[in-house]
């Protein structure tokens, strides 16, 4: 029973209207079609029919199908309608019978690069609705299919959610093929591969699953395919929404697939043998399988000197760790273990705190609380209260509230540094993610002391050596430990000692670079040779 | 037994996870549960002992990779029959839930002791287990990780601390003198013996060589761990005698007590802050590895085709046992340090011995029956 209904609800699904006989074949009689045509839509105002004849001597009409605002009118007009109208008469067709016409369409008139050819009526509204231009004829029951697609795109602009210093400046954009051409331009390559599912009964949404053959790992590729093979959904809106159903642990509060909308770093994660998924009408691509240092990563990594890159990776590692455990440990270190903070520090911290009436796991939390709020009004209010909202919160959390004597200055510079540390995580994702764990960590700091965050830490540690992103660990290359991926985890090696792709995620060509490309001054033999060469 | 392919370890997860169940209790508790007279030569014993460890594992691994895809409980059926093989098999499955058990027990009273005295200690046990049972339920591939994670960095600790003690002038060296044994050589028996007990957790390596990915690296891995610990403890041993000298005795967490007195620029300091946490992870990974050898032991012996059930039932059981098995941090030490020291190294003799014997006999007379048909 319960097979039946899962079957029945993927016919449902799949039939995007039930009072269209849809799986109908294409009619001889061109009145009909537009009929059918017109009554699967419910008449749509965008939808546009145009009645053609072809030629002047012959009476044989053709209908141009397509959608207003999906197509290129230009184009529409240049390669389709011109040449019917106008070069269809010469020379003349011997047998003006529909199949000539539409074998004249297709291999003479029609000079669209794309062309293909549709028998039922369901394929042929499923073209239109992504933006191709059907053509029939009468007394034809089989429509031909141009690719005139075109509609109004945002430019490609700088990236505005991860932003680089250096680098390009071109991120991705709504629409899909802009997307994988602009990957397609900087890997010239035919093992490049891009291939394309359309998931969503109703919303057709197209996704690309972008990989390099032989770079990849098979394995890992066919799991993505299965993975979005299986989705059976209405429409997908969003990249976010694909995420949700093709991630590893949907439960789990550490983000196992990477997004950017950088096309730099899609393309350094394909050359390390990771698989892209784009979606249509999100500018961010999905990476897999990613591992949890990818999200301390920055572009910018990679443009400075590797030491600097290396140290700049330490810096947000710590600032990562201050993120999470900063709160927690100062309330247990002032509630439980006063003896871990140096005398000094003790007693001014305690000086401080003098008369407060919350206990330090409150106030923290008060503040803490209040600092999230603050945070997320500034995203969420319109650009014309950002003013306010930044005037209370410098106010109220930083100047009254200690004034009123409900929190100490101390914990003000805790809260404000975790702040700022959060924030210098590249990665949105993992920073909110922290910002729920911080709080965990803070109660658990708050009730069980020294030992409740160390218990957290290793709950935490635990969870990401048993996370996994497409079956490989989510901790690698630290847990398990792999050499190989080691150059760009917590440090970032110079380029020319990258020798080789991650062991985990790559496939047969595991071998970026030829050794030995230190770069060096000229030997004096080199010297000699090229002093040389001068004189000759 | 089907779940021996599901998952596997590398030689370095093998090495982290025999570095930190010998490493765990050792680095906050030794050299004085060593029990030696002589402080100035503690550090001996610790050498001897790690040779005749050496003896000890390389039995384990020899037997263990006769039987690849088995376990020592697994084999010990083929070697010893059905029945006796899981008679036996029962005793190891006991020795592994008792060592995880003392090992929770020690890890609470250390809490208690050191950090957080005014929370009750069935808190500890309790909490702990939660993570222990969790850890151990994900796999020795997920306890391996966390282990290879953490070793490097206990290690790194370790050495901190010794050369800290050294630069910061709070040691003294002559306390390392005079290089004599008041009573004989048999004043190092009873040490060496303690130390020894220790290394006789190592038998919980016969539970793990099937699932390394490549088993005949287990015995150089094995070997190359003992090597490792014996360095690491006798260097503690000269650190600690260095700087308590006659009081070493006196103490009962020698090593934290030192991290307590090792301050770097008047600002740096709290060192023991570091071991505690370092200690309490890695305590919860040995306690781990022994609950899930007892898993993967009792559905062996019970026939199951899957252990994660088992894990929480066991660990369950861990706290009224940890409880109830001693009365206070004292009793454990004195268990520890006085019967158990006979009772380990008895037991693991006889279980090896019998295991060893039985192999040797099987062959030889496999290879009188095929020397005889073939005739």
């Amino acid at each position: 029973m319960r097979r039946y209904l899962r079957t029945g609800q993927r016919q449902l699904l799949q039939s995007p209207s039930s009072d269209v006989p849809m799986k109908d074949e294409i009619r001889l009689n061109l009145t009909e079609n537009e009929n059918q045509i017109r009554t699967a839509f419910g008449y749509s105002t965008d939808l546009v029919i145009r009645k053609v004849k072809f030629g002047a001597y012959i009476d044989t009409k053709l209908l141009i199908v397509h959608i207003d605002g999906l197509v290129n009118n230009n184009g529409i007009s240049e390669s389709v309608i011109k040449p019917i109208t106008l070069l269809s008469d010469w020379p003349p067709l011997t047998d003006p019978a529909p199949a000539q016409i539409f074998a004249q369409l297709k291999n003479r008139l029609i000079t669209n690069s794309e062309l293909t050819e549709v028998g039922r009526i369901e394929d042929l509204l499923s073209e239109v609705c992504f933006g191709n231009t059907a053509i029939l004829v009468e007394g034809h029951n089989v429509a031909l299919i141009a690719d005139l697609k075109g509609w109004k795109e945002r430019n490609i602009e700088a990236s505005t959610t991860e932003p680089a210093l250096h680098g390009p400046k071109e991120s991705f954009v709504e629409t899909m093929r802009t997307n994988t051409s602009m990957i397609r331009r900087h890997i010239r390559d035919p093992r490049l591969r891009i291939e394309e599912r359309t998931i969503g009964a109703i919303g057709r949404t197209s996704i690309a699953i972008v990989y390099i053959s032989g770079i990849a790992r098979d394995s890992i590729v066919q799991e993505v395919r299965n993975r979005i093979d299986r989705i059976s959904i209405d429409s997908i809106q969003s990249s976010g929404m694909l995420e949700e159903f093709i991630e590893d642990s949907p439960f789990s509060l550490f983000p196992t697939i990477a997004r950017t909308e950088r096309v730099d770093r899609t393309l350094s994660t394909l050359l390390e043998g990771r698989i892209v998924i784009m979606t249509e009408g999100t500018p961010f691509s999905l990476i897999v399988p990613c591992n949890i240092f990818m999200f301390i990563s920055s572009p910018d990594d990679y443009y400075e000197n590797s030491l600097i890159g290396s140290l700049l990776r330490f810096l947000r590692i710590f600032l990562f760790l201050i993120s999470l455990m900063l709160p927690g440990m100062y309330v247990a270190a002032t509630a439980f273990h006063p003896e871990m903070i140096p005398t000094p520090l003790a007693l001014a911290i305690a000086a401080q705190r003098e008369g407060l009436p919350f206990p330090a796991l409150f106030e923290a939390l008060l503040l803490a609380i209040s600092f999230e709020a603050l945070q997320e009004a500034s995203i969420r209010a319109p650009l014309v209260f950002s003013a306010t909202v930044s005037i209370l919160g410098i106010l109220v959390l930083g100047q009254i509230t200690v004034q009123a004597g409900l929190v100490s200055p101390f914990m003000v510079i805790v809260i404000a540094i975790t702040g700022i540390a959060s924030m210098a995580l590249p990665s949105f994702s993992m920073s909110i993610s922290i910002r729920v764990l911080r709080f965990a960590l803070l109660i658990l700091g708050g009730i069980l002391g020294l030992y409740g965050v160390i218990w957290g830490m290793a709950a935490l540690l635990i969870h990401t050596a048993t996370l996994r992103s497409f079956g490989v660990p989510y901790s690698e290359p630290i847990m398990p430990l792999g050499i190989s991926g080691l150059g760009d985890s917590q440090v970032r090696i110079s380029q020319w000692l990258k020798r080789k792709r991650p062991t985990l995620v790559s496939g047969i060509n595991k071998t970026r670079q030829a050794a030995g490309q230190k770069p060096s001054p000229p030997t004096p033999e080199e010297k000699k040779a090229s002093a040389k060469e001068e004189e000759s | 037994m089907n779940f021996v392919n599901k998952e596997k370890i590398s030689g370095y997860q093998l090495f982290s996870l025999l570095l930190i169940s010998r490493l765990v209790s050792a680095s906050l508790l030794n050299p004085t549960f060593n029990l030696i007279k002589t402080p100035a030569l503690s550090w001996v014993n610790e050498i001897i002992a790690g040779i005749l460890a050496i003896a000890l594992v390389g039995v384990i691994v020899y037997l263990g990779q006769k039987f690849p895809d088995k376990t020592i409980i697994g084999y010990a059926q083929i070697l010893l029959g059905s029945v006796t093989g899981k008679i036996l098999g029962v005793f190891l499955v006991l020795s592994f839930f008792l060592v995880a058990a003392t090992d929770m027990r020690i890890l609470g009273e250390t809490l208690i002791t050191t950090i957080l005295p005014e929370i009750p200690i069935l808190v500890f046990i309790i909490t702990t287990l939660i993570l222990v049972a969790w850890l151990s339920r994900s796999g020795l591939e997920a306890n391996g990780r966390v282990a290879g994670f953490l070793m490097p960095m206990m290690i790194i600790l370790l050495l901190l601390i010794g050369a800290l003690a050294c630069i910061c002038s709070i040691s003294d060296f002559s306390y390392l003198s005079p290089f004599f044994l008041p009573e004989g050589p048999r004043e190092l028996i009873l040490p060496t013996c303690s130390s020894l007990s220790s290394y006789a957790h190592f038998l919980v390596l016969g539970m793990i060589i099937p699932f390394v990915n490549v088993p005949s690296k287990s015995m150089p891995i094995s070997i190359g761990s003992i090597l490792m610990v014996a360095f690491l403890l006798t260097l503690q041993s000269l650190i600690v005698t260095a700087f308590f000298g006659p009081l070493m005795n006196t103490l009962t967490f020698p090593t934290f007590v030192l991290a307590q007195n090792i301050t770097l620029g008047d600002f740096f300091e709290r060192f023991e802050v570091m071991i505690a946490v370092l200690w309490n992870v890695s305590a919860g990974i040995k306690a781990a590895l022994f609950l899930w050898a007892a898993a993967v032991g009792l559905a062996e012996i019970l026939n199951l085709k899957r252990y994660d059930p088992l894990i929480y039932v066991l660990g369950a059981l861990l706290v009224p046992i940890s409880m109830l098995s001693y009365d206070g941090l004292m009793d454990v030490i004195n268990v520890l340090t006085g019967s158990m020291i006979v009772f380990t190294i008895s037991f693991v003799l006889f279980i090896l011995l019998t295991l060893l014997i039985a192999f040797e006999t099987r062959k030889y007379i496999e290879g009188r029956d095929s020397n005889g048909a073939q005739g």
